[in-house]
This record gives C-alpha cells, sequence and structure tokens, in this order.
C-alpha cells in the first residue's frame, strides 16, 4: 500500500500554489540561466579546443625580414618541424571603407589572408568562400562590429570587393593584431580571406613573411618545445633575420581564448550556490511554518505509529519535487533558449567556429544534481531538528523550547504603542527570520547592482595609477629615440600621467605565485624599478637590500600582509625566490611586484646594467625586432572594455535576477509574517477594530521591521559581499574589489520598499477577506 | 491480563519546583474491557493515558501491556508498541485538512499488516456517504467518528480515547459513544476513554476515579447501561 500522506502533496501544493509557484519560477529562472550560461560556455570552450585538431592550428609561427627560400626551409625543417608560408598583408582602412562604418578616431587594421589548406584553417561561418578576385570573407566579428553585411561592398587599397561570406580564422580566435598586445579589440583590428590569385594581385602592401609550423613530434614537453625553439631561432637567424617568434602558447591571438573562456564561471556558480541556500533558507521557513500549524496532527500522527523519519521524508517532498521540477525545467529551458543568449557572450567577443551545443553532465550536476542534494541536507537537517520533540509536545503545540516565559513590561505608553511593541515582542521569532531573509534578499540586490560599479572601480583605478603613458617591453635592451609628432587628441588621451619625464629603463620578468584560494599559480609581473624612480614616485626600492614592495592589489588578492614572505617561481628557469615583503604601492595596472632594477638583475641572473624595458611619457621609436609589446593608456582601457562586455550581458543578467529573487523573498516571508497574524487580525474584526486601526497594529510593525532591517543589514551585505568578490572573481587576472557608491544603498533601501508595499498590498487584500466566522472556526 | 499497572510515577519539573502528579498507580485491565478513567481536571487521568501509550514517560513503576513491559523498552520497541499495538481518539480529532475522509482512515491503515477493510469501516462508522469530504466539509461528529475510524483501522488491541466527546453536543456524543461500545463489541478491543462525563462510567466494564495523582475508586460494573440510555 502506498503511504496515503502522499495523496496530500498535489493538494499541498494546489493550496499553497502562489508560494510555490514563486519559488518554483525563482529556482527555475536561475538554473535557465545558469545551466544555460554554463551550457554556453562549455560548448564554446569545447569548441576551441576541438578547433585545435580539426583546424590544424599551428604550433608556432615566426615572421622573417625576407621570404625563405627552399633550402632555407629544408635546414630550417631538419630541426623537427613542418613550415608552411602563411603570409599576409596587413591595410590601414579609410574612415569610409564601408557605408555602415560609422568614422571614428582609431585606425581600422585589416589583415588580408590567402587560401589556407594545410595550417591554421579558415571556418566558414555564413555565406561563401570568394570565388572571384573581387570577392572577400571577412571576420565574423570584425564585420558585426562595422555592420557589414553578405553582399556589401569594402574598399581596399582603393578598390572595391564584394562580402561573399564570414569566416573565423583559426588562429585569430582573439583579434589580436600583434600576438604580444596585452589585449585586443575587434573594432579596430580584423582579418579577411580573398582568392589566392587576387592575394597576389594586392598591391601597396608588403606582404609580411609569416611562417607557421608544426613540430613534427607532438608530444614534445614544454621544455622542449622551448628548446626547439631556440634551434628554430638560430636555424634561421643563419640566412635570415628574425623578427618575430612565438608558440602558440605565447601568441595571444590564439591562447587567450583558452585562458579567458571560463573566467566568469565562479561567479555564475558562487551566485547558484548561495541561491540554492536562500532557497534552503526559504523552504525552512515554509515547513516551519507548516509544522507549526500542523503540529497537533503530527502529534496524532506520532502517537499512531508512525516513525519520525517518515513524516521527515513527508514533510521534505514538496521542496524537493519543486526543487527537481525547477532544476528539469531550468536546465530544458537553459539548453534550448537561454544557451542562445548565452553563447553571445563568447560569440560577441571572440572569433570562434560555427557554435553547437554539447551536453554537458556537469552543468546538469551543478545546477540540479547537487541543488536538490543541497537542499535535501538542508531540509532535512532543520527537519531533524523540528522533529526532535515528543508526540505529547506535537499534541500539546509545545513546540518552542521554553515555555510560560514572564511578559515583557512595557513603558507607559498609549495602549496602541504598547498593543504594536507587544506584537513585535511576541511575532520576535519571525521577524527575526523575516530579517535573516532580508540581508539575503539585499545581499543579492547588492550583488546585482554592485557588479558593474565594482568593475568600473577597477578599470578607473587601473588608469588612474598608471605610472606612465607608455610601458615598453623589449625582447633584448635596445636604445630608442623619441617620436616628435604627437597630435594633440593623443596628447589629451595620455593626460593622466602629468607632466612628461625622461623615458626610464627597468626590468621586467613575468613569475608566478601560489594563490591559496584558487589553489593554483598566478601570473605577478616582477618590475625592476631604478632607485628614486621618476615614474613610480615614492617607491622605496633600494639597490643592495633584500626584500620586495608588492603591489597592493596583489597583497590583498595573495591575503598576505607587510612581514610575510612571497614565493615567486620563475618557470623559464624553473627556480622559485622567497622575499620577504617590505610594504606595498598602489599599482592597479597589473598583479605586480617590485624590486630594485639590480636587484631583480642579479635574481635573474642577468648583470647589474640590464634591462628589457621603458616607462615613457612620450612614444619611442624602438626597432620592431626589439619591441616584445607595447601597453598603453589605450590597452589599459581596451582591458576594462573587454571586461566590460564579457561580463555585460552577465551584469543586467544577474540584477534581474537579484530583483525576481527579492520580490519573491519579499512575498513569501511577509506572507509567513502575515499569516501568522490572521486570525489574531480577524479577531480584532470580531472585536470592532476597523481595517485601518488593524493595519496600524500589525501592519506598521511589519513595515518598521523591513525598513530597519534593510538598512541594517547593508553593513553586513558589504562585508559578505567583500569576501565572495574573492571567489567571484578568482579566475581573473587582476584584483577586484568590492565597490558600492553610496547612492546605492539608497537605491536598495528604495527597491526593498517599493516591493514591500506591493507585496503588502496583496497581503492587505487577502487578510479582508478572511471571514470573521472562519476565523473564530479555526480556534479550537 | 492484558494491561497491567504497577506504582506509575510521574513528576513535572525538578527539585524545588518538582511536582508528582502521579503518585504510584496500581491496576489491571482486562482484555476486551471498555475502562473509564474519571477524575477532575489536573487529577493525572489524560497523564497516565499518555503513559500507557508510550508517548510520555512514567518515573516509576511499571507498564506490561499484553506482555511488554514499556518500563524497559527502548524509544524503538515504544513506536513499534504505538504501531502495532494502539489506537488513540482525542478531543481535537486532528485530522488531515487536506486528506478525505477515506484516506484519513487509510492513514493509518497503511501502518498495519492486517488492516480492517477501509470501505466497510466507513459503512460501520456511518460515513460512506462522506467518505470524499475533506474535514471542514464534516461536521463536529463526522470528524470524530473520522478519527474513531483512523484509530480502529489498524485493529489494535488497545484504544484510548481522551476527552472523545469533550468537543461534542449531547446527541452527537451519544453518537459516538454508542459506536465505540458497538467497535468493543464487534472487535474486542481494550478501550480506556478519559473523561470528565461522569454519566459514561455507566456504560463502562471497569470504573476509575482518579483524584491528586492518585486511584481514590475502582470497581466494576455488574450490569452495564448501554450507550444510548445514557443520560447527562
Amino acid at each position: 500500500m502506498k503511504n496515503p500522506l502522499n495523496k496530500r502533496l498535489p493538494r499541498e501544493i494546489k493550496h499553497n500554489l502562489g508560494r510555490y509557484l514563486a519559488v518554483f519560477l525563482m529556482m527555475a529562472t536561475v538554473i535557465a540561466l545558469v545551466s544555460g550560461f554554463l551550457v554556453a560556455a562549455e560548448s564554446a570552450k569545447h569548441i576551441y579546443n576541438d578547433n585545435f585538431e580539426k583546424s590544424s592550428i599551428e604550433d608556432g609561427g615566426f615572421i622573417t625580414a625576407y621570404s625563405l627560400d627552399d633550402t632555407a626551409l629544408k635546414g630550417i625543417e631538419k630541426v623537427g618541424i613542418k613550415v608552411y608560408e602563411d603570409f599576409y598583408r596587413d591595410y590601414k582602412l579609410s574612415d569610409t571603407f564601408s557605408k555602415n562604418h560609422e568614422a571614428s578616431d582609431s585606425a581600422i587594421t585589416l589583415r588580408l589572408l590567402h587560401e589556407r589548406k594545410d595550417i591554421n584553417l579558415i571556418q566558414l561561418m555564413k555565406g561563401a568562400m570568394p570565388e572571384t578576385d573581387t570577392g572577400i570573407a571577412l571576420d565574423r566579428l570584425f564585420a558585426e562590429y562595422h555592420g557589414i553585411k553578405i553582399g556589401d561592398t569594402i574598399e581596399i587599397a582603393g578598390k572595391d570587393y564584394k562580402i561573399t561570406g564570414f569566416i573565423a580564422a583559426s588562429d585569430y580566435s582573439a583579434l589580436f593584431e600583434n600576438r604580444n598586445d596585452i589585449m585586443f579589440d575587434a573594432s579596430t583590428f580584423g582579418v579577411a580571406v580573398v582568392k589566392d590569385t587576387a592575394f597576389q594581385n594586392f598591391q601597396g602592401k608588403e606582404l609580411v613573411n609569416h611562417y607557421s609550423f608544426h613540430f613534427q613530434d607532438k608530444a614534445l614537453s614544454q621544455e622542449g618545445r622551448n628548446k626547439k625553439s631556440d634551434e628554430i631561432i638560430a636555424e634561421i637567424s643563419k640566412t635570415n633575420v628574425v623578427l618575430d617568434y612565438s608558440l602558440a602558447e605565447n601568441n595571444q591571438a590564439i591562447s587567450f581564448v583558452g585562458d579567458d573562456m571560463g573566467s566568469d564561471i565562479p561567479m555564475m556558480k558562487t551566485l547558484l550556490y548561495i541561491i540554492i541556500v536562500i532557497m534552503g533558507f526559504v523552504f525552512s521557513v515554509i515547513i516551519g511554518n507548516t509544522i507549526e500549524s500542523e503540529a497537533p496532527i503530527i502529534g496524532t500522527l506520532l502517537a499512531s505509529g508512525y516513525k519520525k523519519h517518515e513524516l521527515i521524508c513527508h514533510y521534505m517532498a514538496p521542496p524537493l519535487i519543486i526543487s527537481a521540477f525547477s532544476g528539469l525545467c531550468g536546465n530544458l529551458i537553459g539548453y534550448t533558449a537561454i544557451v542562445n543568449f548565452m553563447k553571445g557572450m563568447y560569440y560577441g567577443s571572440y572569433s570562434l567556429p560555427p557554435y553547437h551545443t554539447f551536453w554537458n553532465g556537469d552543468a546538469f550536476l551543478d545546477t540540479t544534481v547537487i541543488p536538490v542534494i543541497l537542499l535535501l541536507v538542508i531540509n532535512y537537517l532543520f527537519l531533524l531538528k523540528k522533529m526532535s520533540l515528543t508526540p505529547l509536545q506535537f499534541l500539546r503545540k509545545e513546540l518552542k523550547g521554553k515555555k510560560g516565559k514572564r511578559a515583557v513590561k512595557l513603558p507607559d505608553f498609549s495602549f496602541l504603542n504598547r498593543f504594536r511593541l507587544r506584537i513585535i515582542f511576541q511575532n520576535k521569532s519571525n521577524y527575526l527570520v523575516l530579517f535573516v531573509g532580508i540581508f539575503f534578499a539585499s545581499f543579492i540586490l547588492m550583488w546585482g547592482l554592485c557588479i558593474t560599479t565594482t568593475i568600473d572601480k577597477y578599470e578607473k583605478d587601473v588608469v588612474n595609477s598608471a605610472k606612465s603613458s607608455y610601458q615598453y617591453i623589449l625582447k633584448a635592451p635596445a636604445d630608442y629615440t623619441k617620436k616628435s609628432s604627437q597630435t594633440a587628441a593623443e596628447g589629451k588621451q595620455n593626460a593622466a600621467v602629468l607632466s612628461e619625464k625622461e623615458p626610464e629603463k627597468f626590468t621586467f620578468a613575468s613569475m608566478e605565485s601560489y594563490y591559496k584560494l584558487a589553489g593554483e599559480n598566478i601570473e605577478v609581473s616582477v618590475y625592476g624599478i631604478q632607485e628614486n624612480s621618476n615614474y613610480f614616485q615614492g617607491l622605496p626600492v633600494k639597490d643592495n637590500t633584500e626584500g620586495v614592495y608588492l603591489s597592493e592589489n596583489l597583497l590583498k588578492k595573495l591575503g598576505k600582509k607587510t612581514g610575510d614572505t612571497i614565493a615567486l617561481y620563475n618557470k623559464f628557469k624553473d627556480k622559485t625566490y622567497k622575499e620577504k615583503i617590505l610594504g606595498t604601492y598602489e599599482y592597479a595596472g597589473a598583479l605586480s611586484v617590485f624590486l630594485s632594477r639590480e636587484e631583480l638583475n642579479r635574481l635573474i641572473g642577468k648583470d647589474s646594467t640590464y634591462f628589457n624595458g621603458y616607462f615613457s611619457d612620450a612614444e619611442l621609436k624602438i626597432a620592431k625586432e626589439y619591441t616584445a609589446s607595447v601597453i598603453t593608456m589605450e590597452d589599459m582601457l581596451k582591458l576594462g572594455r573587454q571586461i566590460d562586455k564579457s561580463m555585460g550581458p552577465m551584469q543586467y543578467i544577474i540584477f534581474l535576477m537579484s530583483v525576481i529573487i527579492f520580490l519573491v523573498l519579499m512575498y513569501i516571508l511577509t506572507k509567513v509574517v502575515i499569516e501568522k497574524n490572521a486570525i489574531s487580525i480577524s479577531f480584532m474584526k470580531v472585536f470592532g477594530y476597523e481595517d485601518k486601526e488593524i493595519n496600524r497594529i500589525y501592519l506598521n510593525s511589519i513595515t518598521y521591521t523591513v525598513l530597519v532591517s534593510l538598512i541594517v543589514t547593508l553593513p553586513l551585505d558589504v562585508f559578505c559581499m567583500s569576501q565572495i568578490m574573492k571567489f567571484v572573481f578568482i579566475k581573473m587576472d587582476g584584483y577586484f574589489e568590492f565597490y558600492i557608491k553610496p547612492y546605492q544603498y539608497g537605491e536598495i533601501v528604495l527597491i526593498g520598499m517599493l516591493t514591500y508595499f506591493a507585496v503588502n498590498a496583496l497581503h492587505r487584500k487577502r487578510i479582508q477577506k478572511i471571514k470573521m466566522a472562519d476565523a473564530l472556526k479555526m480556534r479550537e | 491480563m492484558y494491561l497491567t499497572l504497577r506504582n506509575v510515577e510521574k513528576v513535572y519539573g525538578e527539585g524545588d519546583n518538582a511536582v508528582k502528579v502521579l503518585k504510584g498507580i496500581n491496576t489491571d485491565i482486562e482484555k476486551g474491557q471498555i475502562c473509564v478513567l474519571l477524575g477532575p481536571s489536573g487529577s493525572g487521568k489524560s497523564t497516565l493515558l499518555n503513559i500507557i501509550g508510550g508517548i510520555e514517560h512514567m518515573d516509576g513503576g511499571e507498564i506490561i501491556v499484553n506482555g511488554l513491559n514499556l518500563a524497559g523498552s527502548s524509544e524503538k520497541q515504544i513506536a513499534g508498541y504505538r504501531r502495532e499495538n494502539l489506537g488513540f481518539v482525542f478531543q481535537f480529532y486532528n485530522l488531515v485538512p487536506d486528506l478525505t475522509a477515506k484516506e484519513n482512515i487509510e492513514v493509518c491503515a497503511y501502518l498495519s499488516k492486517s488492516p480492517f477493510n477501509t470501505d466497510e469501516l466507513l459503512k460501520m462508522l456511518g460515513l460512506w456517504e462522506h467518505k470524499d469530504k475533506f474535514p471542514n466539509q464534516l461536521s463536529g461528529g463526522q470528524q470524530q467518528r473520522c478519527a474513531i475510524g483512523r484509530a480502529l483501522v489498524k485493529n489494535p488491541g488497545l484504544l484510548l480515547c481522551d476527552e472523545p466527546t469533550g468537543a461534542l453536543d449531547y446527541s452527537t456524543s451519544k453518537e459516538i459513544l454508542e459506536l465505540i461500545e458497538d467497535i468493543n463489541r464487534r472487535y474486542g478491543n481494550t478501550i480506556i476513554i478519559v473523561t470528565h462525563n461522569d454519566a459514561i462510567k455507566n456504560m463502562a466494564h471497569k470504573v476509575m476515579k482518579m483524584h491528586d495523582g492518585k486511584i481514590v475508586k475502582e470497581y466494576t460494573n455488574e450490569v452495564l447501561v448501554s450507550a444510548k440510555e445514557l443520560e447527562w
């Protein structure tokens, strides 16, 4: 025989449809968004990873001053690689290159590629590959940025070309113009492919002698690849000049997507689990309320021989059914509808091959199985405690530990005030639940509101703490000459740096340090700065002094303090240096370690005069072959723009979710409090009190509690947010410190109160509907 | 003997606040007897009923029900004893609000290996026409019938009724008492009824009057008055 109590479940859900529907909608929405996001993210990652083999992406590439002849090529291939010609031409496009393009200050570069058959294959996204010499297929992302459609015409080097299709070049999944750039920008750089014959006929620009290669030994270790690289460069240098060399893992255009992808997954997962804990709390409130109202029935069932675990299972069933159903529906919506929106976050930033969704067991586990198990455990523990009472205690409704407490003596206020206070004291446990709920709700709302401000603040800090307009990283020490013509616009753009100083040498080394929270090493920029630097003013680095200074963001990210020791791992030399932290320095541009140039040179085994970088307020002329990368203020802004772009849609989603959660929580919690007082309210009606007076006594006390809770929980929310942010941005390179603008506190309280008043109006109507006779009947 | 009570004691509170509510109760009840426990409020009769029902612990003495000594039994054994041997009827019916009359009875049928046929029981209880109604659609008497049906469906050896007519009017109370009498006659269950109503004593095989935690009077009725003929 099936347990007849099971027949209650559909009726219980139907009876409290509003409550369960609210919970279902909230959970299903959150799960749909998170599941859609995870599926899109993992699918995009899958597509990106598969593309290495599918499109035969290079293991490395180099640019030579002159093209290599067959003998030179054979010589290089003897090192153990297969080399392919992969020439390209760069064209600066005019402001009128396309009819849809809006003129801007930034110069636009289009890189023309020829047809590829063996390496770095090009995927057709839409339309067709060019079949005539006047056809061109453009990178999809670049085309989208400039509003170019198939069939449109663009002008390159004075000639018109018809767009035949959109492509994704496998070695340009992130549109980096130079592989050492710190950030890419698809609005100013794009790639396109034309027929080989058309490529040969292009005029006006020098051919870039770019070669791509595959290692013959696919199982080469990183050390082996580095060693081979030295051999390749040495071999080329015998007959030619190497202008650029890079392994695929160091080529940002190839590797950036893989490194960046998934950096926002921790944020979504953290948010999901916080919401699940909130759901656990909501269900506990609902279950607690049900148990309180059904105490004599529970007592009777226990007295009749029902076992506690049977009743625990019975009361656990509705939350589990709702959460499992929410999980399934959420996943279904996530997989079908949301995933298409979410994939836009990746395809709006990266130039990836055509998208298709992959079944993601982990996403299902994360969004359905784990939340259901988590809710099961939370509810089980809660019910276990609730059911620890004896049958007699349930029968007598002795659900609270202590009974017969003395009434609090109230001051000689007016009757109504004393009444109101008495209501608050009598309902203090309910108000406490409301307080906790408001804490959760306002926490989520703060999250939704402040992710944007936190990122904005990060961007501003990066720009404000920039020490020079240009940072040149060199492959080897090199001299410079100053570029004389800096336009007024450029000067303005670089105005963050106050006065122009002479360029200053520094030594740069990329090292790693252990980030305990993430359980892995993170990249840190180690700067060897000269004593009394003009750029890093006030940084007290000294020659012949051991110890380092950390940028404040690194100190906070690693959770270190002055006096601690930091271990810096040099992966190129497989060496670890342990340095004492002497202090901090305000610099948000990178997670940085500072020491004197001489000290860093000593550390990495260079002579004391060595340097591999310049800080400069003016643009410098340095031979291209010596320049590894140039970081300008514009690059720093690009970094912010990219974070905004990749996380932008997510910020709106989180804000939307937070408002929904706030509404639902407020509805459920105030409903519980008002329902608990419904009988008393009806009695007041029986005594002859008017609705207005009843509202003053009962509802106003809830209003005050909501208002006070909203204000009091704010500092608590801020504290929790600043802790949670460490997890949210755990995979991001920088350090994001939680930031809230003062007026946003007001926004939270205002949204909170408006939501409450909307919910309150619903409840008032419900109370008005309670018949006085029913209220009396419900009393035993 | 079906039920034996020896020196049963119960104390509420501790130290100076300790109140002895049962002060050494001794009695025997035979199988199939209706036993009425009478007494004023606070005399300890409900406490005694709860202890016999295993939902409250005794602080001294022993209770042996059908060979099981509750004093030496574990929580698990007592829960099993309640599941297999006991039916409870309370003053307030405590029916599950969103189950129908029939389903409320099935709630306890589920606990028994050999329950009575629910449909037959509903007919016997006079609830057949109301079997698909929810508790709030039933009168007080019908709800109490349903509660009795729920307690009875397991065919328990011992039926404990705590003020079963306490919330009912005169004629409905009589209907319920007639039902209890009928059940006892048909199924031979041992029934203990706690009541304030002195008139009920006349339908019981055994009567115990309690006062201040003690049985002050205990006797067996030679001649029983049928519930239908009870007057108060």
